[in-house]
């Protein structure tokens, strides 16, 4: 074979790619984990986080961009920071204590503000930040300021916050602090709300939305 | 000095999936007017999230690349041309889809597009930008860009010549030297020419094709261009970015 036979046929076998990281999408939980959510609940919780993490896992392009940190609250613990989610350490939530939301929400605004910073001091593009708050109660600290850190965060598309109350939840409060009307949880459906939000991550990591948050109609987990 | 070129645009696969056009548009040429040449490249992508971003987007690049054309027939230098100039340019372009628009009863908006240029002479190089894409140049020893590509705060996010600041957003650059090689494309490549944590250039890319270009008999619109639109329509290359890929290449050769 000539030299001319095999460029034709290969004229640009030697072209390489550039290696890039995959851009992230972040999405932080904000989990009521108070004594009031002891029994049932709590294990339903549990049980939706963990398919939570298994459909992301099973989907090649989000396990690669998706990244979840989870914020437990009563009292607050960073379960996990940002983390694709092959490094779900599947924590088994217990239920204990008071209902310190305020705090855990601007604990949570500040661990997305640190992950944008890595995100930027490594060139790693991403989407805007999801947070959802889930909580079965009424606060039990100061929340004003955390609402105001809400609105704050939403008017300049920091982030885009949701509030998911289940059972007692003070809904009242919820819409005080979300921009977003809050929905709440049929029943115990945290696996069907976990379903739901994994295949809107999953939508998400593989759409160019600029700025728009592409959520699907909550249906199979919201009350009307 | 001449300028051999090729030029062309993949509609990526985010657009195939649902049976839509692409959104890119790029039109470029090589010229000789008066004794004089010429190459002028004009690139625009329009924007995915839009439904009339590929109309803006030919609209921008056809009027660009008139309004070029005429300076030059009317005996401009590039040399002379000021950004005051390049922006009038621009402005005529963002008033041309602006009616469009309207004719069509359809937003602004929903014509949103980038848009690339690059106009050549032996003895000098002008550069504009709005947006994101890439103007790259260099020789066989290393390649850089003119602008690394604005983006937004946001994955996906940037600015558009019918953005109602776009003025803000127009980066102007001359060169008093033209570059040897130079390509021009649009945002559905930067992820895989570009490397975004050194934000430089991704060599193995560029250097192969201008080799090929440069080795190819004839004008570069030949067997050169399949190959490469086929390497670009690849599952491989669209399993990392799904969007519409346009590419211009040009490198100068001496007048024959």
């Amino acid at each position: 074979m000539s030299d001319d036979t095999l460029y034709d046929q290969q004229p640009l076998g030697t072209v390489t790619f550039a290696e890039n990281p995959e851009p992230r999408c972040p999405c932080l939980l904000l989990l009521d984990t108070s004594g009031s959510m002891a029994g049932k609940a709590i294990a339903e919780l549990n049980a939706g986080l963990r398919s939570f993490y298994e459909e992301l896992q099973s989907d090649s392009l989000a396990v690669k961009r998706v990244e979840v940190a989870l914020v437990s609250f009563g009292p607050v613990r960073v379960i996990s920071e940002f983390n694709t989610a092959d490094f779900f350490l599947d924590p088994t939530l217990e239920a204990e204590g008071d209902t310190p939301l305020g705090e855990a929400i601007l604990k949570g605004i500040d661990l997305v503000r640190k992950r944008k910073e890595e995100y930027r001091a490594n060139g790693i593009s991403f989407y805007r930040p999801w947070i959802f708050l889930i909580t079965d109660g009424s606060p039990t600290d100061e929340w004003q300021r955390a609402a105001a850190a809400v609105r704050e965060g939403e008017s300049s598309k920091s982030f885009a916050f949701f509030a998911v109350g289940v059972q007692n939840a003070d809904m009242s409060v919820l819409r005080q602090i979300t921009v977003r009307q809050p929905l709440k949880l049929q029943g115990l459906k945290f696996r069907e709300f976990f379903q739901w939000l994994s295949n809107s991550m999953k939508s998400a990591s593989r759409s160019n939305p600029g700025d728009r948050i592409l959520l699907s109609p909550p249906s199979g987990w919201s009350e009307i | 000095m001449t300028w051999k070129h090729l030029s062309l645009s993949v509609t990526g696969k985010s657009h195939t999936a649902r049976n839509e056009p692409g959104q890119d548009y790029c039109r470029a040429g090589s010229l000789r007017v008066s004794d004089r040449d010429f190459f002028i490249s004009i690139a625009s992508d329009g924007a995915g999230s839009t439904t009339n971003g590929g109309v803006g987007a030919e609209i921008a690049c056809e009027s660009l690349y008139c309004q070029i054309l005429s300076a030059i027939h009317e005996g401009k230098t590039i040399s002379s041309v000021t950004n005051d100039e390049v922006r009038t340019w621009i402005s005529l372009s963002r008033e041309a889809i602006v009616a469009r628009a309207k004719q069509d009863g359809q937003r602004v908006k929903d014509h949103a597009c980038t848009l690339i240029g690059v106009v050549m002479t032996f003895d000098y190089a002008l550069f504009f930008q709005i947006g994101d894409g890439c103007i790259v140049f260099g020789d066989k020893t290393g390649y850089s860009t003119v602008f690394w590509p604005e983006q937004g705060e946001y994955a996906n996010m940037t600015y558009f010549v019918t953005d109602d600041d776009f003025l803000e957003h127009i980066r102007i650059d001359h060169k008093v030297s033209p570059p040897e090689e130079i390509a021009v494309f649009t945002d559905g490549l930067q992820n895989l020419v570009l490397s975004f944590s050194s934000r430089t250039v991704h060599d193995g890319f560029f250097r192969p094709l201008f080799a090929a270009l440069r080795s190819e008999p004839g004008n570069g619109c030949g067997s050169l261009s399949t190959h490469l639109t086929t390497l670009l329509l690849r599952d491989d290359v669209n399993a990392r970015s799904d969007d519409d890929k346009t590419l211009i290449l040009a490198v100068n050769i001496p007048v024959s």
